[in-house]
């Protein structure tokens, strides 16, 4: 039981039925250059034990990701442009694709690799990785690290940050016009109690006359204030919600 | 060294380089050669980070001295002695490494004028006289402490020119007699012995004033810096070079363009190479990854243009360069930089940043040669194709990656 389970984390892969949360990163066989096919897999089993600890990545089983090469044998070409990139990556299912290359060149190994989002864009990273040991998996593990923190936004990302401007839009909006209302609510109630006997002064002749007018100014800057409130709510919300229906996929 | 069990047995493989190069024509009727000391300095730069040591013999016109700054100085000129105290000096370093257990590797290059002598002999130009068949098998080869000799001649009737120079000797070209003479049973006795000629037949000679060196020295140059290695594996082996130069010249129709070459593997070992990337070189690599395709070329950024070739966009590509140096990768209307820091360094082309470059244009010979050497795209294909033609064995091809579970 414990060794089926060793074998399958040693490997990277996620347990059957078990739920990864993160993104879907799918490593392609690699291929050599002045290398064994041999030795290209072990360095590729180094690289993946790395991914899979990697946080937030959910690294396909090499099984399934053969499976599917093979499947789409045929069909696939080497990609001069980010449409067909983001084809190949969607024709893999993942989010993220890998393209390996391991080369045996003055008496080191480097490795090459290329991260393709769902979106064409593509990351670079070369490192050299000495051939055995914790070394290489720690070189494993840098490399792709810098691969990783190098992707370029992730679409969930780019949505967000789309939709900020129509929320801010839309949120001021809405609080000019609850101002607004505030204030033409204050404006009413300075006109009734105006309305009402001696409008709430008190005092005779020119004191009195002094109070009306100060009411009077009062209700009327009120007035003017939620009038502008409402008018610039009413604007903004209108931006917002055109922002908001310009940027939908 | 990477370790692998059925590698770690072989012995360690050292190399030496003694090159000769020589504008200059004993015949007063026959005009210098403008690029041989180009050559010979371009040799120099390929060989010397990656042997044991390099020799070069030649005096360099001041074009080469202003382009190739401080090589000069480690140069010494192409006469029969320093030949010969050159050929002692490597003789006993290359025999101290055979006692070590050592596979010591001689490249012998010669880029210059030749001749046939009235006896029939073939000879090549030195500084002080000439430098026979014989002298050849008696000084190089015969004495030779090397487990392997690579010859390479590029003498004056294989060079591929524009500007045709015309006024040459009337006989036949020196290349063909020294093809001749090498190719006969005399080698046969020398198996350590492998031999890349140009045999031309044209009679005028040609310098290519685009890449200021002879055409023929240039994609040898090409081909061992890796553009010839079809099956990926590092090494540049006798029938991938012949490929690469067939497939580099095939476009071209004019007659004086036409570049045959002879070249025979060390019966020894016909699978020995003659270049060797996955050695502790001291060079560094730049990598020219699938998606990538077309007739390319790189340039140092003192103008010297150290590679051609076709690539197929279905392949990678490595070409070994000299570190420390920038580069421009080149194409038809666009070029990229970039930066080898270091040996051993992994230069990825598919990062770089392309810009729009200006394509010079000087002449209707000139535009002519340009547009058909390189031409055709070599790869598999053309390789296979060739190799079955001369009914040779071909280099094992790699089988891509592991698809196993």
């Amino acid at each position: 039981m414990l060794l089926p389970l060793a074998l399958m984390l040693s490997l990277g892969a996620t347990p059957p039925g078990a739920a990864c949360e993160g993104e879907r990163v799918v490593i392609l066989p690699f291929d050599m250059v002045a290398l064994t096919r041999a030795e290209a897999r072990h360095t590729e089993e180094t690289l993946r034990r790395a991914v899979a600890r990697t946080a937030g990545v959910c690294l396909e089983p090499r099984k399934a990701t053969v499976e599917q090469w093979r499947a789409l044998s045929g069909k696939r070409g080497p990609c001069a442009d980010a449409a067909c990139r983001a084809e190949e990556v969607k024709a893999f299912g993942a989010k993220w694709l890998i393209h390996g290359r391991v080369l045996g060149l003055g008496g080191e190994r480097t490795v090459a690799l290329v991260l393709t989002g769902t979106e064409g864009g593509e990351a670079r990273s070369t490192f050299s990785m000495p051939a055995l040991g914790a070394a290489a998996e720690d070189a494993a593990a840098k490399g792709f690290g810098a691969l990783w923190g190098a992707r370029g936004p992730r679409p969930a990302e780019v949505q967000k940050a789309r939709r900020v401007w129509p929320a801010v839009l839309l949120g001021t909006g809405a609080a000019a016009l609850v101002a607004s209302a505030g204030f033409g609510m204050a404006a009413r109630a300075t006109e009734k109690r105006l309305s009402v006997g001696n409008g709430g002064c008190e005092g005779e002749g020119e004191a009195l006359r002094r109070c009306f007018a100060d009411g009077l100014r009062r209700g009327e800057r009120q007035s003017q204030i939620a009038t502008g409130l409402l008018g610039a709510g009413a604007v903004l919300g209108a931006s917002g919600a055109i922002f908001f229906v310009w940027e939908l996929p | 060294m990477l370790a692998s069990p059925a590698l770690a047995a072989e012995p360690e493989r050292v190399s030496y380089a003694l090159i000769v190069a020589n504008n200059a024509s004993l015949d007063p009727k026959q005009a210098d050669l403008r690029y041989a000391d180009d050559d010979g300095a371009r040799y120099y730069e390929l060989f010397a980070p990656q042997a044991r040591e390099t020799v070069l013999l030649s005096v360099l016109d001041s074009e080469t001295q202003a382009r190739h700054p401080g090589l000069a100085a480690r140069t010494q000129p192409p006469t029969r002695a320093v030949l010969q105290e050159s050929l002692a000096r490597l003789n006993a370093r290359m025999a101290e490494d055979r006692k070590a257990g050592r596979l010591p590797v001689l490249y012998f290059v010669f880029t210059g004028h030749g001749k046939r002598e009235a006896a029939g002999e073939g000879t090549v130009s030195l500084m002080d006289g000439p430098f026979t068949r014989t002298d050849l098998y008696k000084h190089i080869i015969t004495p030779s402490s090397a487990s392997f000799i690579h010859l390479i001649v590029d003498a004056c009737d294989s060079y591929f020119f524009v500007n045709a120079r015309g006024a040459l000797p009337i006989g036949p070209a020196q290349t063909a007699a020294v093809a001749q003479h090498l190719a006969s049973r005399e080698l046969d006795r020398y198996p350590r012995v492998g031999v890349v000629l140009s045999t031309s037949s044209t009679r005028e000679s040609h310098e290519w004033s685009t890449i200021s060196a002879g055409v023929f020295s240039h994609q040898v140059r090409s081909a061992l810096a890796g553009a010839a290695d079809v099956n990926r594996d590092g090494r540049v082996e006798y029938s991938e070079l012949m490929a690469f130069i067939a497939a580099a010249s095939q476009g071209v129709e004019d007659v004086r363009g036409k570049l045959d070459i002879f070249a025979r593997p060390p019966p020894l070992d016909r699978n020995a190479p003659l270049s060797d990337l996955s050695r502790n070189t001291g060079l560094g690599y730049l990598l020219v990854p699938e998606g990538i395709g077309g007739r390319m070329w790189v340039e140092d950024t003192r103008g010297v243009r150290v590679a051609d070739f076709h690539k197929e966009r279905e392949r990678p590509l490595v070409l070994a360069l000299p570190p420390s140096r920038s580069y421009y990768l080149r194409m038809e209307g666009r070029e990229a930089r970039l930066t080898m820091q270091r040996a051993g360094a992994v230069v990825d082309a598919g990062g770089l940043s392309w810009g729009t470059s200006p394509v010079a244009s000087r002449g209707a010979v000139e535009e002519a040669f340009r547009d058909k050497l390189f031409s055709v795209a070599f790869g598999p294909r053309f390789y296979s194709g060739y190799v079955a033609s001369l009914g040779q064995t071909p280099v094992a091809m790699d089988d891509g990656p592991d698809l196993s579970p």
